[in-house]
């Protein structure tokens, strides 16, 4: 005697098939729910099927997501590296460092830079970009940019975003993601310049995000009033977060 | 209009994004997980988690989005976006380790009580039949290589017997009796599993 039940026929696996990819059509979809109500036998074997199918499905899914998550670790790893690269904040630190050295005033202004740049730090990552995988031929130029953002490689994006800048001066998308890129590079006059356009464009879906960023950069020049009103037009939650930490200086 | 962050060049329904994901459709699934992990990973990093935490609780909250959306939990006609469901399960995760003696242990109680629960969306994952799914997953993971290439195309990339009779370079004829010996496997395999505990 087998240890156990045996397993349902190949016909009755493609049946169960059938209903669970919502292959049947209307008049079949009842009868088959009709048969199952009426023989225990068979709902049972369903209800296994059924939970095998699903097995598959989520064991998939546990793979594709991690396949999905290696977009992000690269990005990370790149992350970490642009954030070294950013020229302005260790300049910063040489001007701290020198005031200290100079006065007793300079003591404080270091604690205060001190603050807000950890702040800064705290609060400031490129935005992660957006998917590129949508194949939408026309976007081709602007999603082979996207790549090279999302890989860290903010100049090749610029370059890119640029030139597609020369036709689609309005494009609130091509706007926001060159100003991010810029701003990832520590040019940040040229991505002031970028977010405000960004704002312009009344009702852009990047409007929280582009004021969240023209704050942190006020707030990395040490303007820090300047910094709370823009955040304040944010809506974002990190916006929102940030402004109350700047509230408890 | 039920989206979050879109733009021109993402323009996705709703309503596509449910069909998307009920399909396990890999453009909408990635997009789903592109767009919503970095703003989960914000979060956890600025409550006291890390990295990996980051990654663990968001994959956890995707399984369960995932499921409830296929299970008819989450219905689009009921005006709820999937991407902010995706979120909020995302933050009570998070929220629900925060207070659970594991962390609690290791950190100072005092450093959490100001996060409150975010209730708007109910989170439901029934534990009934867990450790038989558990049982299942784990047999797929020991089945061969190419029973689990014929399963997945099959039964979560959604491919007919000719897509994968052409990728896999085998015949429809084959395809189809692999499809029903693998499965048979798979299901004897959970039960060993099963109950050898």
């Amino acid at each position: 005697m087998d240890k156990y039940p045996k397993y349902i026929s190949q016909e009755k696996q493609e049946l169960f098939e059938r209903y669970l990819l919502n292959e049947m059509d209307k008049a079949e979809q009842p009868a088959f729910l009709a048969k199952l109500d009426a023989d225990a036998s068979l709902k049972a074997e369903f209800n296994e099927f059924k939970k095998l199918f699903s097995a598959v499905e989520e064991a998939s899914l546990h793979e594709k997501m991690n396949e999905y998550h290696k977009t992000f670790e690269t990005y990370s790893s790149k992350e970490a590296t642009s954030k070294k690269r950013f020229p302005f904040r260790i300049n910063y630190g040489i001007a701290a460092s020198v005031i200290l050295l100079l006065s007793l005033g300079g003591i404080w202004y270091f604690n205060a830079g001190n603050k807000t740049e950890k702040l800064f730090d705290e609060f400031y990552s490129p935005d992660p970009g957006l998917p590129t995988v949508m194949g939408d031929t026309n976007n081709y130029d602007f999603y082979e940019a996207m790549v090279a953002y999302k890989h860290g490689d903010y100049d090749q994006a610029i370059e890119k975003w640029k030139k597609l800048l020369v036709t689609k001066q309005q494009n609130d998308t091509l706007n926001y993601f060159l100003a991010s890129a810029q701003m990832a590079i520590g040019d940040e006059k040229a991505a002031n310049a970028g977010f405000l356009k960004v704002i312009a464009n009344k009702g852009s879906v990047f409007e929280d995000d582009a004021y969240f960023y023209l704050g942190l950069e006020a707030l990395n020049r040490g303007a820090i009033p300047e910094a709370k009103s823009l955040l304040e037009l944010s809506k974002k939650e990190a916006s929102k977060e940030l402004l109350n930490q700047l509230r408890k200086k | 209009m039920n989206q979050t962050k879109t733009n021109p060049f993402l323009a996705r329904t709703q309503e596509e994004t449910f069909t998307g994901v009920i399909q396990n459709n890999d453009l909408v699934l990635r997009s789903l997980y592109e767009g919503v992990y970095p703003k989960v990973r914000h979060y956890i990093l600025q409550n006291n988690g890390s990295d990996d935490q980051a990654k663990d609780t968001f994959q956890e909250a995707f399984v369960t989005t995932w499921k409830n959306v296929k299970d008819g939990k989450l219905k689009k006609d009921n005006g709820l976006n999937v991407e902010a469901y995706l979120f909020t399960v995302a933050k009570n995760k998070w929220l629900d380790y925060l207070r659970s003696s594991r962390y609690k242990k290791t950190t100072r109680v005092d450093k959490v009580i100001h996060l409150r629960p975010d209730v708007e969306e109910e989170e439901s994952e029934p534990d009934q039949g867990q450790d038989e799914m558990m049982a299942m997953q784990r047999a797929f993971k020991q089945l061969g290589e190419k029973c689990k290439m014929v399963l997945k195309l099959f039964y979560f990339e959604r491919k007919s017997m000719d897509e994968i009779s052409s990728e896999l370079q085998i015949t429809s004829a084959s395809v189809r009796n692999q499809k029903y010996r693998c499965m048979e496997k798979l299901r004897l395999l959970s039960l060993e599993i099963k109950s050898n505990g």
